[in-house]
């Protein structure tokens, strides 16, 4: 059983890996196709989180400093 | 200009991985074919300007001049030909690291106006002083929508895995790198990484997902079909944002200091000592005039600044201490000094090696200068790895036509550690043997007696 399912997870993995010709001279290498196929997704995901986390952390700067100025006067 | 314009000249041995082109050069001057399979993407490259912006900004190296071979069947570009061309085995951690972000800063910004990188070999990027600069303007062409970023196992092992291994494990990249010559393979790296640095995200994509995925698709080939399937440019773009984001915050584990990297502020000089050695070679470098200089056991690249400040253009230090090339390399970015650092192990410089067994040249093949500075080096190769005298004064003038050699005598404190355990095996090393053996093959232009010890430095000239 334990074998189907290495056998048919290799498969899925490898359908992934040979999708698309990387226009390459050199064997870009299946670990990194797969890979790239699995966290694209979330490297983008955390590019975007990261934009609303700086966002945030601005508007909180930004709170701080204003506060700071009102202060000042 | 071409003096004719067909391929003729002698093909540079490391230039024959991608169809796009080759290198080879004619004379002293370097030239770069671009062929049929090639063309497309070069004039793409060309005509939206991207060769120009990189050149100007200094980049990617020139491109003189341009014509078709006489049979038409490439086009031949002359290239601006560098100073030096090193390995990334001789880079130490800084210059790897400036290396890294240099390439994924270039194939950003490349990304950015619709191009890409076909490769990520370490070995397309060279160095001008501390300043890295791209050499093979064929990797740049077109980005195709959904296609994958080709390089990455190959940016992982020729960057990212040899500066972890000094990162993580304290171990510096150089002797393993030069071994495998392709960088560290994932897998390796994979295999010894403690568990603890395998649990955060980066590493457990980028190296044990990836081993892992590459070791299991490695049989069975044959089964499967071929599907579409892309991946967006924002992805794309956020796994070489995220891989330069973890690159740029890597440094050295140093969890020990080395033997040498403190030298430049606890050797065994006084201040008055060190200020004749500084005129000494201030003085060498205004008479001798060499412009380019090769600094052996260049330490922290003191000396260096000195030649670089007496009026040479261009230095490349060696020294085989990890960490003191890391300060070199510091020192030469902040001072914006012309200062390569480079690591070195004398005993055992970089051979010939690769394909044919030329397609990485070695030290003795490249590293030729008009000046050699080899201050406080020679005992180290003399006493301590017993090179006979006439081998190693032979050795230093294949280095250079003129130089200053440091003789450092039994009397001296260093060398009197040297031989603490050991049986003195060196009846004839002394300063008068020295110099007997350099006359045969130099002409001593000066000498001076610089530390109490009786450490003297000759300038000199090799006979023609």
């Amino acid at each position: 059983m334990k074998n189907k399912i290495t056998v048919a997870l290799s498969g899925w993995l490898f359908l992934i890996a040979f999708t698309n010709q990387a226009h390459a001279y050199l064997d870009p290498g299946t670990g990194s196709m797969i890979l790239q196929v699995v966290i694209g997704g979330i490297a983008m995901g955390f590019a975007t989180l990261s934009v609303y986390f700086q966002r945030v952390k601005v508007f909180f700067s930004g709170r701080g400093k204003s506060r700071k100025s009102d202060a000042d006067r | 200009m071409l003096g004719a314009t067909s391929v003729d000249g002698v093909r540079i041995a490391g230039s024959f991985r991608d169809p796009a082109g080759y290198v080879f050069q004619r004379g002293d001057r370097l030239y770069r074919a671009v062929t049929k399979h090639g063309a497309a993407d070069y004039n793409a490259a060309k005509a939206a300007g991207i060769l120009t912006w990189l050149c100007d900004d200094r980049r990617l190296v020139r491109i003189l001049d341009e014509q078709p071979s006489s049979d038409g069947s490439v086009t031949v570009l002359e290239v601006e030909r560098l100073p030096w061309i090193t390995h990334p085995y001789e880079w130490s951690f800084q210059l790897l690291k400036i290396a890294a972000l240099f390439h994924l800063d270039l194939h950003l910004d490349l990304l950015d106006r619709g191009f890409t990188l076909s490769d990520a070999t370490a070995y397309n990027v060279q160095f001008v002083g501390t300043n890295p600069i791209f050499i093979d303007h064929l990797s740049i062409r077109p980005y195709r929508a959904g296609e994958f970023w080709a390089g990455h196992r190959q940016f992982c092992e020729q960057f990212l895995t040899p500066l972890l291994l000094r990162s993580y494990l304290d171990v510096p990249h150089n002797a393993w790198y030069r071994g495998s010559m392709e960088g560290i393979a994932v897998s390796d790296l994979a295999r010894i990484l403690p568990i603890h640095k395998k649990l955060s995200w980066n590493v457990l994509t980028n190296i044990v997902l990836q081993d892992k995925f590459q070791a299991g698709t490695s049989s069975e080939e044959k089964r499967f079909s071929v599907k579409e399937r892309k991946l967006p440019k924002q992805a794309f773009l956020a796994m070489v944002r995220q891989m330069r984001a973890w690159i740029s915050r890597l440094q050295p584990a140093d969890r020990k200091k080395t033997v040498w990297a403190d030298y430049s502020l606890i050797n065994t000089y006084r201040d008055a000592e060190r200020q004749a050695k500084h005129s000494f070679i201030a003085d060498y470098v205004r008479a001798a005039g060499p412009k380019t200089v090769i600094d052996l056991g260049c330490n922290t690249g003191e000396y260096s600044e000195r030649a670089l400040a007496s009026g040479a253009t261009s230095v490349v230090g060696f020294d085989f201490d990890v960490q003191a090339l890391d300060r070199a390399c510091d020192n030469a970015v902040s001072r914006k000094l012309n200062l390569l650092p480079l690591f070195l192990d004398a005993r055992n410089p970089s051979p010939n090696q690769g394909w044919m067994g030329t397609e990485r040249l070695g030290f003795s093949e490249r590293m030729k200068a008009d000046g050699l500075l080899a201050l406080a080096f020679e005992h180290h190769l003399a006493i301590a790895h017993n090179v006979p005298l006439d081998q190693l004064v032979q050795w230093f003038l294949l280095v250079a036509p003129t130089g200053v050699i440091e003789f450092v005598p039994k009397s001296d404190p260093t060398v009197q550690r040297m031989l603490a355990l050991r049986e003195d095996i060196f009846p004839n090393y002394d300063v008068h043997e020295f110099e007997r053996i350099l006359t045969t093959h130099a002409v001593i232009e000066r000498s001076e007696v610089v530390s109490q010890s009786g450490r003297t430095l000759f300038q000199f000239r090799r006979s023609s």
